[in-house]
C-alpha cells in the first residue's frame, strides 16, 4: 500500500467518510469558533507539556520522575486526540487515524492504570520534601540556639577574665609603687572576678552533668514544709535587701518522697528568679494537690513575661529581661538547670505570666513523689489558692 | 588634660582601666550604663572607650550617635561578644579601634597614642 492509499484509507478509503465541515452543515461561524477554541486548548496543552519536559529534564532519574513521565505521555496523547484532531477532522475526515491514536491512548492509559501504585511514590516524595523542610527548619533553629549559647558563654567568660587580667596588672604596678591599699583593692576585685567565673563554670558543668551523665536520685522522705522553710531562710537576706516579702503556705502535712537536694535546688532557683525580676510587692509559694500529683507554685508580682518569650525562658543562657547579659542578673542558667532537674524528678516546670502582672512558675511533681497525705480538695497558701492569674 | 569617656559596666574592668588611663595622663570619666554614656558624651571627650553589652541596652547606639552627628570623638570598641551579627553592625559604623576582651593593654595604649 502506497502513501496515497494509506492516507485515503485513514479517511474511509473508497467509502469516503464525511469531514466535520459537512457534519456542521458548512456553518462557517460555528466551524470557525470550534476550530479557534480547539486550537486555543491545544496551545495550552503544548505550553504545559513544554514546561513539564523542561522541569523533568533537570531531575535525575527516580521512581517519582518515571511515574510523572507516564502521566505526561497520557496527557500529551489526550491533548492530541481531543483537541488537535478536531480541527484536522474539519477538513480531512481521518477517523481511522484518530482511532489509531485512541488505541495508543487506551494502551498507555491501561499500562499506567496497572502500575498506578507508582503515584504513591510521587506523594511520598512530596511528603518527604516537606519533612526535610521541617527538619531543616529545626536544624536551623538548633544551630541558632547553639550559636546563642556559644555567644553567651563567650561574653560571660571573657568579661570576668578581662577584669581579672587588668586587675592583676594593676596589682603588679601598685606593688612596684608600694601602694598597698590599691593592691588590696585589686585583690578584692580579682576575687569577685574569680567567683563570677566559677559560678558560670559551675552552672555550665551542671548543665553538662544533667545532660550527659546518668543521674542517681536520692529517695528522701521529708515534710514539704521543712524544704520550703530551708529555701526561705536561704533567700531572706536578699528579700529584705529588695524590700520584698515571701509568703509561704500555712503548715502542711504533706510528706514528700523524692530527692530533697534537687527539689530544694529547683525551688531555690524559682524563688531566686522571682526575687531577681521583682522590684516591689511579694513572692509567694503555694502548694496545691492536683489529680496527677502535687503542684508547687512560686508566684511573683514582677514585670511578667510576654507570651512569645515564655517557651524561650527555659533555654540555656536565656534571660528575657537581660538581653545585654548583665552578669549581676545571673547567666540565664538557673531555669535551664531547674527544668532538667524537674525532669529527673519525674516532673516538669510550667509558666503562666502576663506582662506587668507577674509570673507563676509551677513545679509539678508526680503522685509517686508524695507519701502522705494528699487531700485533692485542699489547696494551701495561707488558705486556698484562688485560681486567678498571678 | 585630654578627656576620655569610658563606658563599661563591669566594675573590675572600669576600675582598672581608669587607673591605667589616669596614669597615662587622661582625664577619665566612667559611665556604667548607656544612659550615663549619652549624658557624658555631651562633655565632648576626645576618646570614647565603649563596651557593647550594657545593662540598659546596646552600646552600638552610642557609636551610631557619634557617627550620625559627626561628633569629633574617636571611638574604641571593647567587647567580649562573639556574635557575628552584632559585630558586623559595629564594624559598619567604622570604630577607630576595636579590641576583643580580654583587652590587650599595649594595643589599647598604642591605639590611643597613634590617632
Amino acid at each position: 500500500m502506497g502513501v496515497r492509499e494509506l492516507i485515503s484509507w485513514f479517511s474511509g478509503g473508497s467509502d469516503g467518510y464525511m469531514s466535520l465541515i459537512h457534519c456542521m452543515n458548512h456553518d462557517w461561524l460555528w466551524i470557525g469558533t470550534t476550530v479557534f477554541v480547539d486550537f486555543a486548548v491545544a496551545v495550552g496543552y503544548v505550553i504545559i507539556a513544554l514546561h513539564w519536559r523542561r522541569n523533568e529534564k533537570s531531575l535525575p532519574q527516580s521512581p517519582a520522575k518515571s511515574a510523572l513521565g507516564s502521566m505526561k505521555n497520557i496527557f500529551v496523547l489526550c491533548g492530541l486526540c481531543g483537541y488537535l484532531f478536531i480541527p484536522i477532522k474539519m477538513f480531512w475526515p481521518a477517523w481511522r487515524l484518530y482511532d489509531a491514536f485512541l488505541l495508543v491512548l487506551v494502551y498507555k492509559t491501561w499500562r499506567y492504570a496497572v502500575g498506578s501504585r507508582q503515584l504513591a511514590v510521587v506523594y511520598n516524595e512530596i511528603g518527604r520534601t516537606e519533612q526535610l523542610a521541617s527538619e531543616r527548619e529545626d536544624a536551623r533553629l538548633e544551630s541558632r540556639r547553639k550559636s546563642n549559647f556559644l555567644n553567651a558563654i563567650s561574653h560571660d567568660l571573657r568579661t570576668p577574665l578581662n577584669g581579672l587580667m587588668l586587675q592583676a596588672e594593676l596589682a603588679r604596678i601598685s606593688l612596684l609603687t608600694q601602694d598597698t591599699a590599691a593592691v588590696v583593692d585589686s585583690l578584692e576585685q580579682i576575687k569577685t572576678c574569680v567567683r563570677t567565673t566559677s559560678d558560670l563554670l559551675n552552672g555550665f558543668l551542671e548543665l553538662g552533668r544533667l545532660d550527659w551523665t546518668e543521674q542517681v536520685l536520692q529517695s528522701d522522705q521529708f515534710p514539704i514544709n521543712d524544704s520550703l522553710k530551708n529555701v526561705a531562710a536561704r533567700y531572706r537576706a536578699r528579700l529584705e535587701k529588695k524590700g520584698l516579702s515571701l509568703a509561704l503556705p500555712k503548715e502542711s502535712s504533706v510528706i514528700l518522697s523524692t530527692d530533697r537536694a534537687k527539689l530544694e535546688r529547683i525551688l531555690g532557683s524559682l524563688v531566686d528568679n522571682a526575687i531577681k525580676f521583682t522590684d516591689r510587692g511579694e513572692v509567694r509559694v503555694e502548694v496545691e494537690a492536683t489529680g496527677p500529683g502535687l503542684a508547687i507554685h512560686v508566684i511573683d508580682s514582677g514585670e511578667g513575661i510576654a507570651q512569645d518569650q515564655q517557651t524561650r525562658i527555659f533555654d540555656d543562657f536565656t534571660q528575657v529581661h537581660n538581653r545585654e547579659r548583665d552578669s549581676r542578673k545571673g547567666f540565664g542558667l538557673g531555669l535551664a538547670v531547674s527544668r532538667r532537674m524537674a525532669h529527673h524528678l519525674g516532673g516538669r516546670i510550667t509558666l503562666e505570666s502576663e506582662p506587668g502582672r507577674g509570673s507563676r512558675f509551677t513545679l509539678r511533681l508526680p503522685l509517686s513523689s508524695v507519701t502522705a497525705p494528699l487531700d485533692t480538695k485542699r489547696r494551701s497558701r495561707n488558705g486556698m489558692h484562688d485560681g486567678t492569674p498571678p | 588634660m585630654p578627656r576620655l569617656l569610658l563606658v563599661e559596666d563591669d566594675l573590675a574592668t572600669s576600675h582598672s582601666l581608669r587607673a591605667f588611663l589616669t596614669r597615662k595622663g587622661w582625664d577619665v570619666q566612667v559611665a556604667e550604663t548607656l544612659a550615663e554614656g549619652f549624658r557624658h558624651l555631651e562633655n565632648s571627650p576626645e576618646w570614647l572607650i565603649l563596651d557593647l553589652m550594657l545593662p540598659d541596652g546596646d552600646g552600638t547606639s552610642l557609636l551610631k550617635k557619634v557617627r550620625d552627628e559627626k561628633l569629633n570623638v574617636r571611638v574604641a570598641v571593647t567587647t567580649g561578644s562573639s556574635d557575628s551579627t552584632r559585630l558586623g553592625k559595629v564594624n559598619e559604623l567604622l570604630p577607630d579601634l576595636f579590641l576583643t576582651k580580654p583587652i590587650d593593654l599595649d594595643a589599647l595604649f598604642e591605639g590611643l597614642r597613634k590617632r
